[in-house]
């Protein structure tokens, strides 16, 4: 499937559009930027879904944006763990900005 | 049967420490229990980096790999634990799937284990408990160590220990595995192993589990269902409060992913690598090794002893101990040369392990290597490489597909130089002077490592994974821990090397004394002049690398002197590119098979020549 959002990798904290991001908004995982509270909304890809899962990569799961490699994997924060997620697989995972 | 230990020992969250005594009472205590014909076999079970292998030394006093880069325990250590106990280690698993060779192993392993010992860490207890929860569903009695309680309390974790055991159904013990706190209670509790609470609507068999994992659909939803059940659990016995301030090895872990701050350290440790190893260790160290000690001493007593049983000038005596004989040759260059050069290597990349950078490298990387079919995971090979090429290929093993193994081999064998290489190429180079011909050395072989890449990725079907990596925190590397994990690396790869080593130098000693080399010789004698335009004696040279790279590297610079600046590089790109020595070429036959390695020997034959001319053809003009 392909990533909802296709502009390109910007690390500034807001979008290239220049609109801060709301909790509705669903974009895949390597639009995040750095610092960000996410939700997981939806794994597309099912055949890596099943080693994410173990890793606690599921739908509702609370993470956090720790760094963005330009064109590089984005490393997140998750119970505890630090994870870095290939920037091909990032762009099946479609997540929220996690409003408390 | 010992008594079920007591909750105020093992669970007590706050001071995780009451339980603790000398490791030399464990080892008195661990008396032989039962019927001595019983055989009882233990699996050493966890995550990567919590600390097993510290456990399975403790417990069984026999040193293993620590590793802080996931993915590199790749055998089954194994140690009794007393005449009729076995304990198995197993590679650093995140659940029992089959979505790697090692988790295949692992999973075999601990599935056809009795108990299980199986290690967590309290400061990704979310994580771990997973993999927990898995062996507990597949019906295995089960022991938690619950490691690296000393990094939960300093991230603000408090783990409520016996709401834990009660919410497993399993013997929880806390422990600091490094200082070797709480482990004294591990054996002695394996013999209250339980099978703990299975994941509810999961059938309570380990067949039915087994069936039931086995298909993907199926799977994925047996996984979500684990995965909601550990996260629910773990909010009830773990308390998260957010330390005042960030740890130092949160903040250098940080820094080290920032791209600029990547690249100048990534550059600073690669030019410390190769002043280390490159000019101390294979240059200096092997020069009063190799010279001194092997050609001086060595050496002329292997010949003697070898002429008092055969003949002297016969062919025999030199497939044995002739300039390439498979008793003179292979001691002289597993001990004097390899041996040096991997054991500097493997300190090196094992302290780098250790302290948590290789894996931040990989994430730098990752970008650049998805180009080439692979993914940042392929670094350690490649950084393996510039030491020894035989060894990168062995750590191959690393890379999660088949596809990306046959990838980065190649790339090893046809475009890395390793260290005994390199020394020379640098004197050469030092020779020929200038930035530009460097520019031009170095801009060839990033050409046809991208080319290659690119063209593999291309034709090879199917698709390489993405990079999903666990990043280790930064830690103060144990400098015990590395000594003795690069010593067992060192003696493991020896070990595996040598024979084939032995090998290679016996199929080259027969060509030479069967004129087989020659031959081989007479017919590069033409690409070497026409094609290349270097004079027809570069072609022994060529011939000298294949039997070791560094020869036909030192060879060429002993007649550089007759040489053009021209002729020089196009003689050092040609030497590059072509064929690895005999002992990765018999290493990668060994690891991809006789098809594969043999495309990837003539392969390079074609890109050596190929290139050479190329070069040789195009700057001709210009000089």
């Amino acid at each position: 499937m392909e990533p909802p959002n296709s502009a390109s990798i910007d690390p500034a904290p807001n979008p290239p559009d220049g609109e801060p991001r709301s909790g509705s908004l669903i974009f895949s995982l390597d639009q995040a930027s750095a610092g960000q509270p996410l939700r997981i909304v939806q794994l597309t890809d099912t055949t890596s879904a099943a080693n994410a899962t173990r890793l606690g990569l599921i739908e509702g799961a609370v993470l956090h944006c720790v760094a963005t490699i330009p064109g590089g994997p984005v490393v997140i924060k998750l119970g505890g763990m630090e994870l870095a997620i290939g920037r091909s697989l990032c762009q099946t995972i479609l997540v929220s900005v996690n409003t408390p | 049967m010992n008594p079920p230990p007591s909750s105020a020992e093992t669970s007590n969250p706050t001071n995780p420490y009451l339980c603790y005594s000398s490791r030399f009472l464990t080892h008195l205590g661990k008396e032989p229990k039962g019927p001595v014909d019983v055989k009882e076999v233990l699996a050493l079970a966890g995550n990567p980096n919590v600390g097993k292998s510290v456990v399975f030394n403790f417990l069984t006093g026999l040193y293993t790999n620590v590793s802080n880069f996931p993915g590199t325990t790749v055998d089954i250590p194994q140690g009794h634990l007393s005449d009729q106990r076995l304990l198995k280690d197993t590679p650093g698993v995140y659940g029992l799937s089959d979505f790697s060779e090692e988790e295949t192993v692992a999973k075999q392993t601990i599935l056809a284990a009795d108990k299980v010992i199986n290690v967590v860490s309290a400061a990704s207890l979310e994580r771990d408990l997973f993999l927990t929860q898995q062996i507990i569903d597949y019906q295995k009695p089960l022991v938690v160590v619950l490691n690296l309680m000393d990094e939960a309390h300093r991230q603000g974790i408090t783990i409520d220990c016996e709401a834990l055991e009660s919410a497993l159904g399993v013997p929880v013990i806390p422990a600091v595995a490094t200082q070797g706190l709480g482990l004294d209670k591990v054996l002695t509790t394996t013999d209250v192993a339980r099978v703990g609470h299975p994941t509810p609507d999961v059938p309570a068999t380990a067949q039915g589990v087994t069936e039931l994992e086995g298909q993907p659909v199926q799977q994925l939803h047996v996984y979500g269902q684990r995965r909601r059940y550990i996260n629910a659990l773990v909010n009830r016995v773990v308390q998260h409060q957010t330390p005042n301030q960030q740890h130092w090895s949160e903040s250098l872990g940080k820094l080290f992913l920032n791209p600029l701050v990547g690249v100048i350290t990534g550059l600073s440790v690669l030019m410390l690598l190769y002043q280390v190893v490159g000019v101390w260790i294979a240059g200096d160290l092997v020069d009063l090794i190799e010279g001194k000690l092997m050609l001086g001493v060595v050496i002329p007593w292997i010949q003697s002893w070898v002429q008092a049983v055969v003949p002297h000038p016969s062919p025999l005596y030199t497939i044995l101990a002739g300039e390439f004989g498979v008793l003179t040759m292979s001691v002289q260059y597993i001990f004097g040369v390899l041996f040096p050069i991997i054991l500097g290597f493997y300190i090196y990349v094992s302290l780098l392990e250790d302290c948590g950078y290789l894996p931040r490298i990989a994430v730098l990387c990752d970008s650049l290597l998805c180009k080439i079919g692979l993914n940042g995971r392929a670094v350690i090979p490649i950084i393996l490489g510039f030491g020894c090429v035989t060894m990168a290929t062995v750590s191959t093993r690393v890379l999660t597909s088949q596809r990306e193994r046959t990838i980065a081999s190649t790339i090893l064998a046809v475009t890395i130089p390793c260290s005994a290489q390199i020394a020379v190429i640098v004197g050469l180079m030092g020779k020929v002077g200038g930035f530009l011909p460097w520019c031009l050395f170095l801009g060839v072989l990033v050409v046809v490592l991208t080319i290659l890449g690119t063209i593999l990725n291309k034709l090879l079907p199917g698709k390489s994974s993405s990079l999903l990596l666990d990043l280790p925190p930064i830690r103060v590397p144990i400098l015990k821990n590395v000594l003795q994990k690069t010593w067992v690396r060192t003696v493991v790869f020896l070990k595996e090397a040598s024979p084939l080593f032995m090998l290679g130098s016996l199929l080259v000693s027969i060509s030479m004394v069967t004129g087989l080399l020659d031959f081989v010789e007479g017919l590069l004698a033409p690409v070497t002049v026409h094609f290349l335009k270097l004079p027809e004696k570069t072609a022994e040279i060529f011939i000298m690398g294949m039997v070791r790279r560094d020869f036909g590297a030192a060879g060429l610079y002993m007649m550089a002197h007759q040489l053009t600046q021209l002729q020089i590089i196009t003689a050092l790109i040609t030497i590059t590119l072509f064929v690895p020595c005999i002992a990765s070429a018999t290493v990668i036959w060994k690891e991809r098979g006789l098809l594969e390695s043999t495309a990837i020997i003539l392969g390079s034959w074609v890109i050596a020549f190929g290139v050479g001319g190329v070069v040789a053809t195009i700057l001709t003009p210009f000089v």
